[in-house]
C-alpha cells in the first residue's frame, strides 16, 4: 500500500477500529493530490465538496476581515485533517468558513464528503469517528480562545511549538504574529528583549 | 410524559430519529434538576460527571483570568444544553474548561456522562446524536472567534440578540459588555451614542 494511504489508516485506526476491508472500501473513494507551496485548497464561503489529510506539508486557516487584515487561527501539518470547517456548516451549504493556503508543497490524501457519508451510513463506527473529529475540533478551538483571553503574548509564543512542532524553521515569523494578534515588529521586539534578559 | 422530558426528547429527534423505546430508556436515566440564580453548576477545572439540557432559565460560560477578570464566551437558554466542554476535554479528565453559573432559576434535566455511553453503545442513532452536537459546537465556537475579530462591538451586540432572543432583558448589561469584551461604560456609550445618531 502507498506510504501516504498507510499514514491515513494510522490516523484512523489511532481512533476507531476499522477492518481491513473497511478500510480498504474507504480508500478507493480517495485520492491522493499534490498542491503547492502559495496555493489555496479552500477560499472562504465557497462551497466544499472534499477534506483532506496532509501526509507532507504545512497549511495555514485564516480569513481576510473588512479593512484588509489577515488573521491566522491554526497552522496544520502532517497526520492532521483540513477541513476549512466545511463539512460542519450544514446551515450554509457546506461552505469554508477559513481560507486554507499551502505554506509548503503538499501531499494530501483528498477524501470527497461523498466518501464520509459512504462511510458514515454504512460502516459501523463511521459515526463515532467523525464525532471524535468534532469534538477534536472543539477542545482545540476552545483552548485557543482561552489562552489568547489568559495567557501572555510570551507564554503563546512558547507553546505554539508544543501545538505545531517546529513551527519557527517551517512557518515565516509574520504568519506567526499574525497567529499571535500582534505586529511582525512588536513580535521581534518581544523576542529581541527577552534574550538581552 | 414529563414536559421537560417531552422539551428533551423533542431536541433529540430534531436530529436523529429515535424509537419511543430507546427515548424511554434515555429519560429513565436522567432526572429534573433545579437550580437557583447564583449557583455555580460546573468550575473550570473541576471533573464532571453530568451534562445538562435546559428547560427554562439562563446560564453564562465563562472564565476568570489571572487578573481576576471575568470573560464570558457564551449564554445557554431554553432548549440548548451545557457541558462547560467537560465531556469533550478526555485528555484531562473530563474536567469542565468553563464555570457555568445559573443567571435566573433553572429546571434542566441532568444527563449522567455513564448514560452518555449508554445511549452511545445500545441506541443505533446514539452515536450520530453525539458527532452532531459537537458539529455544531465547531461551527458555534468559529463564528464567535471570526466574529470577534472581523464585527465591530454593535455589530456584535446586534448579533447576540439574534441568536439569544429577548438577552436584554434577562441579562445585566455588564455581562452582555463582558461577553463582547468591553466595560459598561463603553456599552453604556455605544448604545447611546447609536440613539442619539438615529434621532438624526
Amino acid at each position: 500500500m502507498p506510504a501516504h494511504f498507510e499514514m491515513f489508516n494510522k490516523f484512523i485506526t489511532k481512533h476507531v477500529e476499522f477492518t481491513e476491508d473497511e478500510l480498504v472500501a474507504f480508500n478507493k473513494q480517495c485520492s491522493q493530490v499534490n498542491f503547492s507551496k502559495g496555493e489555496l485548497i479552500m477560499k472562504y464561503g465557497e462551497v466544499q465538496n472534499s477534506l483532506y489529510f496532509i501526509t507532507k506539508g504545512i497549511i495555514r486557516n485564516y480569513v481576510e476581515n473588512n479593512k484588509g487584515e489577515i488573521k491566522i487561527y491554526n497552522f496544520r501539518s502532517e497526520n492532521m485533517t483540513v477541513t476549512g470547517y466545511a463539512p460542519y456548516n450544514y446551515e450554509d451549504h457546506l461552505k469554508a468558513l477559513v481560507n486554507v493556503e499551502c505554506l509548503e508543497d503538499c501531499t494530501l490524501i483528498q477524501v470527497p464528503f461523498d466518501a464520509i457519508n459512504y462511510v458514515v451510513n454504512t460502516m459501523k463506527l463511521g459515526d463515532r469517528l467523525g464525532r471524535y473529529m468534532a469534538e477534536g475540533h472543539v477542545v482545540q478551538m476552545l483552548h485557543y480562545v482561552l489562552q489568547r483571553d489568559t495567557k501572555t503574548i510570551i507564554e503563546r509564543l512558547d507553546s505554539i511549538d508544543k501545538s505545531f512542532p517546529n513551527i519557527h524553521q517551517r512557518v515565516p515569523q509574520y504568519m506567526i504574529a499574525s497567529y499571535l494578534g500582534i505586529t511582525p515588529v512588536h513580535l521581534s521586539n518581544l523576542k529581541k528583549r527577552r534574550k538581552s534578559i | 410524559m414529563n414536559y421537560h422530558f417531552e422539551m428533551l426528547n423533542s431536541f433529540i429527534t430534531r436530529h436523529v430519529d429515535m424509537t419511543e423505546s430507546e427515548l424511554t430508556a434515555f429519560n429513565q436515566k436522567c432526572k429534573i434538576v433545579e437550580f437557583s440564580k447564583g449557583d455555580i453548576i460546573m468550575k473550570a477545572g473541576e471533573p464532571q460527571q453530568n451534562l445538562f439540557f435546559i428547560n427554562k432559565g439562563l446560564i453564562r460560560n465563562y472564565i476568570e483570568t489571572d487578573s481576576g477578570e471575568t470573560k464570558i464566551y457564551n449564554f445557554r437558554t431554553e432548549g440548548m444544553q451545557i457541558t462547560g466542554y467537560a465531556v469533550y476535554n478526555y485528555k484531562d479528565n473530563l474536567k469542565a474548561l468553563v464555570n457555568v453559573q445559573c443567571i435566573e432559576d433553572c429546571t434542566m434535566v441532568q444527563i449522567p456522562f455513564s448514560v452518555i455511553k449508554f445511549v452511545i453503545e445500545n441506541i443505533k442513532s446514539g452515536e450520530r446524536l453525539g458527532r452532531f452536537m459537537a458539529e455544531g459546537h465547531v461551527v458555534e465556537m468559529l463564528n464567535y472567534i471570526i466574529n470577534r475579530d472581523s464585527m465591530s462591538i454593535i455589530e456584535r451586540y446586534d448579533l447576540l440578540e439574534i441568536d439569544y432572543p429577548n438577552i436584554q432583558q434577562r441579562i445585566p448589561q455588564h455581562m452582555i459588555a463582558s461577553y463582547l469584551g468591553i466595560t459598561p461604560v463603553h456599552l453604556s456609550n455605544l448604545k447611546k451614542s447609536r440613539k442619539s445618531s438615529a434621532k438624526k
